[in-house]
């Protein structure tokens, strides 16, 4: 469906040098996973504000696609001036409990759409930007309305319980109920090294419950690109993918037709790169990125002083 | 082991018993994320030195009137797939269980017939283990199903196809009689 760049396998290269000046030249715009590549925990990867200067200074596009659906826009807005990233416009930010409303919008309320309420699994930051694309949510526990649920949505839900699964599933059972998930991540780091389940875990609960296969909006599916390609006029073969998770950041930009550079700041260690390269498998080649770096800051030489 | 308080912050930072060696994945109706991140912590605190067992992979159970609450197996996959590792399943349609109730009495598979309502536990546990199977039709499965898995070209569905069936266990009864 996307005219990408020339078919050959990625070859997980170090970009450094001339190497840099070659690949980040040319780009018109880099999009960049949040957690693990801007950040980790509560501080700013080093240079990592630097870095997004500089890309401005350059005139090269920055837009931030994030998995992580806990936070909506204006949260993510307000934490990257918190961790010192200045000048970060709402507009530029594509998190999946954005594109999950903006995809639920689509489907209940658009052209063919009949309407309904939204039962969520998930937190106040995911059910304030459905509400605010004008989406009716079914509360917890609440009462029947008359208006019927017409999707239930998995986010990362650290309130998940049995009962909520239950009555997800009581929904699902209608075949015109809509089954989405914000993201395929089963897990996440946390800033001491321990992982937390994340929504991939409680999708999979939903899925072999109600017998339903969701339709996953976030990385590496492409729908997060379509958002960003709707609001923004984006060349994919001017566009780099920045981030740290082989099966959903660079996954996605090979999905998405754009070049791939994986940092080495978050979840993916270089030897797994290397380890889908090695293997026979033509899935697994498509986690290979194209280059790599030890984090973003290493960037900043590749763009006009 | 018990659970610590209430809050996600709570969780990531209550100490781990170090006795634990296993996590079990039972039915349970209070299943929560705190649990399901408590279970993590254990299972990478030790990685393969912290068995991962569930009772079963049932994914629902089936309430009257065509309503189901949902089973172990959700609950197990919740797990597996945050811990990105597969548990050892111990009920049916693994042999595990059959081999506890064959060391316990002295059971002849080529003289024993398992009876069962599900395709996918009883009968397939059943025609591993060499029994002969026969389904009831007064539960989970139907015989559209068992046709579906009769007719499908993928081999490993006819091993979800019973030997025999019949509407009830009642109709067992005749058989028996002096």
């Amino acid at each position: 469906r996307r005219c990408g760049r020339a078919a050959g396998m990625a070859s997980c290269r170090r970009l450094s040098g001339a190497g840099l000046r070659e690949v980040l030249g040319p780009a018109q715009g880099l999009l960049f996973d949040c957690d693990g590549v801007l950040w980790a925990g509560e501080r700013a990867v080093p240079g990592a504000p630097e870095l997004l200067e500089r890309l401005r200074r350059s005139g090269k596009a920055a837009f931030f696609v994030s998995n992580n659906s806990r936070r909506s826009v204006a949260e993510l807005e307000r934490r990257f001036g918190l961790l010192g990233f200045g000048g970060v416009r709402a507009e530029h930010i594509f998190s999946s409990a954005l594109c999950s409303a903006l995809f639920l919008r689509q489907r209940l309320l658009g052209d063919g759409g009949d309407g309904g309420r939204v039962f969520v699994l998930g937190g106040e930051g995911l059910r304030g930007e459905l509400r605010d694309a004008g989406l009716r949510l079914q509360e917890d526990g609440a009462a029947a309305s008359a208006e019927p649920v017409r999707a239930v949505l998995v986010g990362y839900d650290d309130q998940f319980t049995f009962a909520k699964l239950a009555q997800a599933c009581v929904y699902l059972r209608d075949p015109r109920c809509l089954l989405v998930a914000t993201d395929p991540d089963p897990w996440h780091p946390l800033s001491d090294g321990r992982r937390t389940p994340g929504t991939g875990s409680l999708t999979a609960a939903v899925e072999t419950a109600s017998g339903r296969k969701a339709v996953v909006v976030g990385k590496p599916n492409t729908y997060m690109f379509d958002c960003i390609m709707e609001r923004f006029s984006i060349d994919p073969s001017r566009t780099l993918m920045v981030g740290d998770r082989l099966e959903t950041d660079i996954l996605f930009g090979k999905n998405c037709g754009l070049s791939t550079i994986l940092t080495l700041t978050g979840v993916s260690r270089l030897e797994e790169a290397q380890a889908y390269m090695a293997s026979d498998s033509a899935a697994a080649k498509d986690l290979v990125p194209n280059y790599y770096v030890d984090s973003i800051a290493d960037l900043i030489p590749g763009l006009d002083e | 082991a018990a659970l610590p308080g209430p809050a996600p912050a709570d969780w990531a930072r209550a100490p781990l018993d170090p006795a634990v060696r296993a996590v079990l994945v039972g039915f349970d109706e209070h299943f929560s994320y705190a649990k399901l991140c408590q279970a993590l912590r254990y299972l990478q605190r030790d990685g393969a030195g912290c068995l991962l067992v569930g009772t079963n992979r049932d994914n629902r159970l089936p309430l009257e009137g065509g309503a189901a609450i949902p089973g172990t197996g959700c609950l197990v996959k919740a797990v597996e797939t945050a811990a990105q590792r597969e548990a050892f399943i111990v009920g049916k349609p693994s042999r595990y269980i059959f081999d506890c109730v064959a060391s316990e009495f002295n059971i002849d598979p080529a003289r024993t017939i398992m009876v069962g309502d599900r395709l996918d536990t009883d009968i397939l546990m059943g025609n591993t283990c060499g029994l002969t199977t026969l389904l009831t039709l007064t539960g989970v499965s139907t015989l559209e199903e068992v046709q579906g898995h009769q007719e499908s070209s993928c081999p490993s569905r006819h091993s979800l196809v019973p030997d025999y069936y019949v509407d009830s266990i009642a109709d067992l009864l005749p058989a028996l009689e002096e």
